[in-house]
């Protein structure tokens, strides 16, 4: 009886994981459902044509943008080859945000285009206010950059 | 472009319109509603960081701030009161003839004395006369001000439930802003969606900054200038000190227009001339003490404006709106300025000037 009334209040308790979907993303793998909370309060809801511009390479970055859905593609200093390819779970902004602040290449949509945003502000706001949070943040930032860095190193 | 899409905006502009006529006489709740809730906001955003909901947070905050606005008003408003029935009842006494009353404080009367001389000098000036008459309108003006507040009963409760209201309105505002910030940024164009990101979180920082940085900045230097105002025995000391403390948002002018009205305050009530040094001084220091320690903390960096374009815009402000326009015109003008430049800097880069 009482384990009854104890699953019944937990389950009153417990808060559906309606953001858990966002640990598809590699830097937000590690986040705990408090913390997909904070995060989602922040992202905004972008949607693309196919062929619309995203960003040009030389403008001021203010954006993280990671794919829900479409394709788009990249121009610059991306991959060996100078192009590729994105699609959901890949974000793009996080390595040209801890360079030089500015885009190191030209972003278009392939197909259409759904995107949640989160603005450089908002990230390092997060990172700022909630220090573990920040520190989970930032260990898969530091994941995610080794791992293109790596991609980049001929065979 | 197909006439749908123009007779839509067509309508679209026609509500606009329509909607900004009939909000018309909230604009003003709804301004200061947004420069309470920029005050706020930092607290209830670092409470939600430590999983206390934003409603709850600011529930808590309204808690805190009626405590001590009680607090407040049972510790400093009886002395407030008591001081400014001391200056109501010097000008509302009639046992006297009211010229006589006046011209016994020591600062007039040597004023008087010298008019009269200049009288005797000059016989069909009249000087002495006409500055009597001058007393005399003046406290006549001064002595009709409780009167008035009752008369106008109707424009007081107006203005408490104006007061009431800001606090609702900036609740909804702190609860829900990122709801609200979402909703804005989902009507920019894709093309412009970070540039207007970037001048969202200018304007964010800029304003939210300059005032907190106000606000803190009027409560220290009105609290250092009381304190300091008392050890040289100011009368009316902590009403001196919160208007030094307001009228410092003015950059440059301001602790001087303090300064002045504690000299004057000192001349009136006939204290001895050595008085004014203490005062020059004691205000001096408490200039000293925010230009040094408590601006650069506060606001971070000074507002960088020639002293010839600060004068201009005060005076523009009082022809425009009065008092209050005086005191505000100067941030508003650094903030459209800095706002301005950062638009352009950013049109620069995204190619778009």
């Amino acid at each position: 009886m009482a384990n009854a009334y104890l699953n019944w209040l937990k389950q009153l308790l417990s808060k559906p994981q309606k953001n858990s979907w966002l640990r598809n993303y590699h830097i937000f793998k590690d986040l705990n459902s408090f913390e997909l909370h904070l995060i989602h309060n922040c992202l905004h809801k972008r949607n693309y044509h196919a062929g619309e511009s995203i960003f040009e390479e030389g403008h001021p970055l203010e954006a993280i943008f990671f794919i829900v859905s479409g394709e788009v593609q990249i121009k610059g200093k991306i991959s060996r080859d100078g192009i590729a390819i994105l699609n959901q779970p890949q974000f793009i902004g996080v390595i040209d945000l801890f360079h030089e602040n500015t885009r190191n290449g030209t972003a278009v949509a392939l197909t259409e285009v759904s995107m949640l945003v989160l603005t450089k502000t908002d990230f390092f706001d997060l990172i700022r206010l909630n220090p573990r949070l920040g520190n989970k943040l930032l260990k898969s930032c530091c994941h995610f950059i080794c791992n293109s860095l790596l991609d980049t190193i001929p065979e | 472009m197909n006439w749908t899409k123009l007779a839509f905006i067509l309508l679209t502009l026609a509500l606009i319109v329509l909607g900004l006529v009939f909000y018309r006489p909230i604009f003003t709740h709804l301004l200061f509603a947004v420069i309470f809730s920029y005050i706020l906001d930092p607290l209830i955003t670092r409470l939600e960081y430590h999983r206390v909901p934003r409603w709850l947070s600011v529930l808590l905050l309204y808690g805190v701030i009626a405590g001590l606005l009680a607090w407040f008003t049972i510790r400093l408003v009886p002395e407030l009161v008591r001081q400014g029935n001391t200056l109501l009842a010097l000008l509302q006494s009639s046992d006297k003839p009211v010229s006589q009353q006046i011209l016994n404080l020591p600062f007039i009367r040597s004023i008087n004395t010298f008019l009269l001389n200049v009288d005797s000098q000059i016989p069909s000036l009249n000087l002495s006369q006409k500055f009597v008459a001058l007393i005399d309108t003046t406290k006549m003006q001064l002595g009709e001000l409780p009167k008035l507040l009752i008369h106008n009963y109707q424009a007081v409760l107006s203005t408490v439930s104006f007061v009431a209201t800001i606090p609702l309105i900036s609740f909804f505002i702190l609860k829900d802003k990122q709801a609200l910030r979402k909703g804005i940024l989902s009507l920019a164009p894709n093309r412009y969606f970070e540039l207007i990101l970037i001048l969202l979180n200018k304007v964010d920082e800029t304003v939210g900054r300059f005032l907190r940085a106000m606000l803190l900045e009027v409560i220290s230097v009105s609290i250092m200038a009381s304190i300091a105002l008392s050890i040289v025995r100011v009368p009316y000391a902590i009403l001196i000190g919160i208007t030094a403390g307001v009228a410092n948002i003015i950059p440059y002018f301001g602790p001087w227009l303090a300064a002045t009205i504690a000299i004057l305050t000192i001349l009136v009530n006939g204290y001895p001339p050595i008085m004014i040094l203490y005062v020059g001084l004691a205000m001096y220091l408490v200039q000293v003490v925010d230009n040094n320690f408590v601006y650069p903390v506060v606001v971070g960096k000074t507002i960088k404006m020639h002293p010839l374009i600060v004068l201009l815009t005060v005076i523009a402000g009082g022809w425009f709106g009065g008092i209050i326009w005086m005191l505000v015109s100067v941030p508003l003008v650094f903030m459209i300025y800095s706002l301005v430049k950062e638009l352009y800097v950013n049109l620069r880069q995204f190619r778009l000037l």
